[in-house]
């Protein structure tokens, strides 16, 4: 199977906030009734439960002229992807059709992919010690369906096609935003390595919190290349010289991260960072 | 609407102004989207506030809310004096040319029209709304349009007032945006391009509602926009099926079809039937369809020798109001009512004044409610503040089913009657209506059988032999569909539409717009699901059924030119091809008559002279042509005339007595929508997954107003009206405006009124805020422009 893709286009988007609520209904996510964050934004940011959510950005341009975009927050399914290589369990793979899909039995939780995704996308669920992300509805596509947010999107903002015809496809749409928002431009083609998401944003990528130029830590190399090529049964001291305690240092660091969080009332109540 | 949903994508220039289409009908937009991208099409947001459609328009202007009819006016101004109209369409298709009656004037010192009576603040006497005629009693006319009182040359003096700079000061909209608009919507005049406007509650729910929406009518006239694809006037109702609730007039002033509801002044069928408009107006017909109405309804007791039971129709008292605001104050005032239904909706939340309206309800000796969860409305005596001891209301509240639960069809903004079937059953014994209504009537028949009261007949002969619905609710709605489309009661056959109906009982039709929507030859059209495109337009006449007769685009004739070709080869839709009306939808207008028969050049069949009219000829209470008013509750002055409201808006009993000044409640205040929760939020607010994307009301503020009062963004205000208070959270934002009016900087905030006491997340009413006033042709409340204070909640 080829690679897949899904084009999400920044300048067609209403923010009507469909696909978060057909991303929970397929994959039935509880509802996580916050408190008002003072914007149309629902949330702080991604949950364990809410594996994709609409970022709302507002902005006063200096001739006093309103801008305000929309961009879905989503797993990018990288061809590059720093989860996968910073997990030390293997419960990351990558799918032939370019999903970087979960194993559930291996995950045990650690945060490892939270730390070296440039996008913030994994969320640890604490009390079930997994992490959680957008699946890229693996159980749909691989079943020559759509993903569910896309099948849902009325105004054709989120495609969903082989990597290839998104990839043209963002030519022709990026024409089209340029009459409208003429700074328009792709991201998430060429970035590292081509990611499984191709935006069309309307202004620079910091405008929407995405990194100007992604890209993975030296270290993150570091650990893929020297310690785990010794393999899995060989890996006893090294790794517990070097990666296991890292691990575990990084996971009591996140539980206290993640403890104080919930004291605070949760993700849920996280307030006002978005504008 | 005129036109249609898929329609959108024919458009050129789409004006979206009193809607937030992108938010509260999401589907609109992927087909603007389309003809943005196939036809290089343009969006024009007009809103009090910038909104997620605003965000994806090509142009964005902001006016105050209450201001639209001003904004219009400056557009009717713009399109005459800079000869942007479409000539030969309104010298042929409307009553422009028309000449009206010497005597007739408007006067900007008083700011009437002739004909009104200050005592009863009417309109008493609109005889000179009328045209000139000659000895034989027909219209005269100028078709140079140059004659001093033909209705052009009214309406350009009329609209002379209307200059770009008073529109801007008024609306407080920027002059250059103004005139942008003005000048990008006008250039949908060209032959070759049409221009849709785009409209909702913003529009109607004011004082001067009906005279916004006549704007429109003659701005789209004017512009020959009327009856071609991409063009039209343009209603986004509210519900999926409030155009079906209109169409089967679940309204106070009509019958099924738009007839008008009988009154005491029509005591027989005979005095009914004398308002028929005359002929050659397609209503002149109205006499066959309330003869087959009533043997619908009567069946056999129904019969040319008694009027067709006639007198079983209950009569409204002559110039009673029964309107929604006329109810409640009767119910506050201990009159008329002992009971209320309520079903599909939730007045406690979506009545203004509701602090008065809930109060009302206390009134009442018995309440039953139909709906899917306890709303604020069945559960209103346990609402805050509220004695539960103190109410004696007994409340029965009989759960129903959601829409994906029941079966039956929903007719859209569209006019398009679509069939949707049960996707799965109502958890326990919920109910669907029709099945609760059926058993309601049996239940009142067998209580009235024995009755020979002459009151009562009107029940015991109520025809009523659908096949049980606790059997098939399919069989039942089946027998009742048709019903509505109508019958030839000697043959017992379906009839093909409703040119088929008959003034002579012998046949019967439930609502004959309807009729051809069941036929013998097609079945259940409503059901029927083809794809096909005939001309690329999106018409899809093999998709459900649209009334009237399966027209997509009402009004068609005008799409084509006095003669009958095309007026241009890219929006080719209907033309005359030498033996009959042809092309890819339902003609509206006689399938064989010739463009050079008497009536061959006009299109607007249902009117007696068949013209669109840009001058409404004694129709409207509050003028023959719109003229701005300020809303009840305004900050300003009226500067295009001296009298400050509308001279016949409707106040009732009560609702002139609880208004506020701009001294004492110095913001304009507006209500909306959100995307992400549906009318009261009976249902959306017990969703856990839409109640998590707006968990809690709130109020949307500018940064200046923030300022002043020291309100920070997600704190808690109080909203105060001279109606009540409401606390919502603050969302301080550039996209709220202040607005310079008539040299004079005004706030303008806004909330949404989707929140209430019960439900997964709860709010404040936002319509405890909402003055108890209405427009003075349809008495739809004023909730979107009214007078509030706001201030930071600091206990
Ligand atoms: S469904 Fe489409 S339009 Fe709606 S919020 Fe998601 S991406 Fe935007
Ligand atoms: S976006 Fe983050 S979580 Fe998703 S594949 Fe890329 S690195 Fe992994
Ligand atoms: S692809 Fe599936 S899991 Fe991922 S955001 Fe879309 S709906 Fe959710």
């Amino acid at each position: 199977m080829s690679r897949m893709a899904r084009l999400i286009d920044i300048t067609r988007c209403t923010a009507c906030r469909g696909c978060q609520v057909s991303c929970k209904r397929w994959n039935q996510l509880a509802g996580e009734i916050g408190a008002f964050t003072g914007s149309y934004q629902s949330h702080d940011d991604l949950s364990p439960g809410r594996w994709t959510m609409i970022k709302f950005y507002e902005e006063k341009k200096p001739g006093g002229e309103m801008a305000w975009h929309f961009r879905k927050a989503t797993c990018m399914h990288c061809a590059d992807a720093g989860c996968l290589k910073a997990c030390p369990n293997e419960a990351l793979v990558r799918e032939e059709n370019g999903t970087i899909r979960r194993i559930e039995e291996n995950c045990i939780g650690c945060g490892h992919c939270v730390q070296f995704c440039p996008f913030d996308i994994p969320k640890v669920d604490e009390v079930a010690q997994k992490m959680k992300k957008c699946t890229f509805c693996y159980d749909r596509i691989s079943n020559g369906r759509e993903p569910a947010c896309a099948k849902t999107c009325v105004p054709r903002a989120i495609v969903y096609g082989t990597w290839d015809e998104m990839a043209a496809l963002a030519d022709e749409r990026l024409a089209q935003a340029q009459k409208l928002y003429p700074d328009s431009r792709i991201y998430g083609r060429d970035e590292l390595g081509g990611l499984g998401v191709i935006y069309i944003l309307p202004d620079t990528p910091a405008k929407y919190g995405l990194p100007e130029d992604p890209s993975l830590p030296f270290t993150l190399g570091l650990w893929k290349d020297v310690v785990h090529p010794f393999g899995k049964g060989l890996i006893g001291a090294s790794l517990a010289a070097t990666g296991l305690a890292f691990i575990i240092s990084r996971r009591n660091a996140m539980k206290l991260k993640e403890s104080a969080k919930l004291e605070e009332g949760g993700y849920d109540d996280e307030q006002q960072k978005n504008g | 609407m005129t036109n249609h949903w898929v329609d959108f994508k024919n458009t050129d220039v789409a004006l979206i102004c009193g809607s937030n289409a992108a938010e509260n009908h999401p589907v609109s937009f992927s087909w603007l989207q389309e003809a943005r991208d196939k036809r290089g099409a343009k969006i024009i947001s007009v809103d009090p506030r910038f909104t997620r459609t605003s965000a994806r328009a090509d142009l964005y202007c902001p006016i105050r809310s209450g201001t639209n009819l001003a904004f219009y006016g400056g557009m009717i101004n713009y399109i005459l004096a800079n000869d942007r109209y479409h000539n030969e369409y309104i010298a042929h298709y409307s009553n422009a040319a028309s000449i009206i009656k010497e005597g007739f004037s408007f006067d900007p010192e008083t700011g009437l029209f002739t004909g009104y009576d200050e005592g009863r603040r009417a309109y008493t006497d609109r005889t000179t709304w009328d045209y000139e005629r000659d000895a034989e009693g027909k219209v005269r006319k100028d078709l140079t349009l140059q004659h001093p009182r033909s209705v052009f040359q009214l309406m350009k003096r009329h609209y002379s007032r209307y200059t770009v700079e008073a529109v801007a000061q008024t609306c407080g909209a920027p002059v250059d945006k103004l005139r942008q608009v003005y000048e990008l919507f006008t250039s949908t005049g060209q032959v070759g391009k049409a221009g849709s406007i785009m409209y909702a509650m913003g529009q109607t729910q004011f004082t001067s509602g009906s005279q916004n929406v006549r704007c429109m009518a003659i701005i789209q006239t004017l512009l020959g926009n009327m009856g071609l694809p991409g063009g039209g006037v343009n209603a986004l109702r509210g519900h999926s099926n409030v155009q079906g609730s209109t169409d089967m007039a679940l309204l106070f002033h009509l019958l099924p079809g738009y007839m008008p509801c009988p009154t005491t002044g029509m005591p027989t069928l005979e005095a009914y039937n004398a308002t028929t408009p005359p002929a050659p107006a397609y209503w002149s017909n109205r006499p066959k369809w309330i003869a087959s109405l009533l043997k619908a309804w009567y069946g056999e007791a129904a019969n040319p020798g008694n009027d067709f039971a006639y007198d079983f129709l209950p009569k409204a008292q002559a110039g009673k109001n029964y309107s929604h605001l006329a109810l409640f104050e009767n119910l506050y005032n201990h009159q008329d009512l002992e009971g209320l239904f309520v079903w599909g909706q939730n007045p406690v939340v979506s009545g203004p004044n509701s602090n008065m309206e809930s109060k009302a309800v206390e009134n009442l000796k018995w309440l039953v409610c139909l709906d899917p969860f306890e709303n604020e409305t069945s559960a209103f005596w346990k609402r805050p503040g509220a004695n539960p001891a103190e109410i004696d209301t007994e409340v029965f509240l009989l759960p129903v089913t959601t829409f994906l639960e029941k079966e039956g069809t929903v007719t859209h903004s569209g006019r398009l009657i679509q069939y949707r079937w049960k996707a799965v059953d109502g958890p326990g014994n919920v109910r669907q209506e029709s099945f609760i209504l059926d058993r309601l009537v049996k239940r009142l028949k067998a209580l009235y059988a024995g009755s020979d009261q002459p009151q009562d007949a009107m029940i015991k002969h109520l025809t009523w032999n659908y096949p049980d619905p606790l059997r098939s609710q399919t069989d039942f709605i089946d027998a009742v569909m048709r019903e509505i489309n109508g019958r030839n009661l000697s043959t017992g056959k379906l009839v093909p539409g409703f040119g088929a109906l008959q003034e002579d009982g012998s046949t019967d039709c439930g609502n004959w717009i309807y009729s051809g929507m069941y036929t013998e030859e097609l079945g259940n059209r409503t059901q029927s699901r083809v794809l096909d495109d005939p001309g690329g337009w999106g018409a899809h006449p093999g998709w459900g059924f649209a009334w009237p007769a399966n027209r997509r685009i009402i009004y068609n004739r005008c799409s084509a030119d006095p003669d009958g070709k095309p007026w241009s080869e890219e929006r080719k839709y209907l033309w005359w091809d030498g033996a009959r009306w042809t092309g890819y939808d339902v003609p509206d207008f006689a399938p064989t008559m010739p463009p050079d028969a008497p009536l061959g050049k006009k299109p607007f069949i249902m009117m007696a002279e068949r013209e669109s009219r840009v001058f409404a000829i004694g129709a409207l209470n509050d003028g023959p042509l719109p003229e701005h008013y300020e809303p009840v509750e305004s900050p300003t002055h009226n500067v295009f005339n001296r009298r400050q409201n509308n001279p016949a808006y409707f106040t009732g009993t009560d609702g002139a007595k609880s208004l506020g000044d701009v001294e004492k409640f110095p913001l304009i205040c507006s209500t909306w929508r959100v995307c992400e929760h549906w009318h009261t939020g009976a249902l959306s607010r017990n969703m856990p997954w839409l109640a998590e994307l707006m968990p809690e009301s709130f109020v949307e503020i500018g940064e200046d107003l923030a300022r002043e009062r020291n309100i920070g963004n997600g704190e808690m205000v109080e909203l105060v009206s001279a109606r009540g208070k409401a606390r919502a959270m603050a969302m301080v934002t550039p996209r709220a405006h202040m607005f310079e009016i008539n040299g004079r900087n005004v706030h303008q905030v806004g909330l949404t009124w989707h929140f209430g006491f019960q439900g997964l997340v709860t709010g404040d009413i936002a319509n405890n805020l909402t003055p108890h006033v209405g427009d003075a042709n349809t008495a739809i409340p004023e909730f979107k422009a009214f007078l509030v204070d706001i201030r930071k909640v600091t206990s």
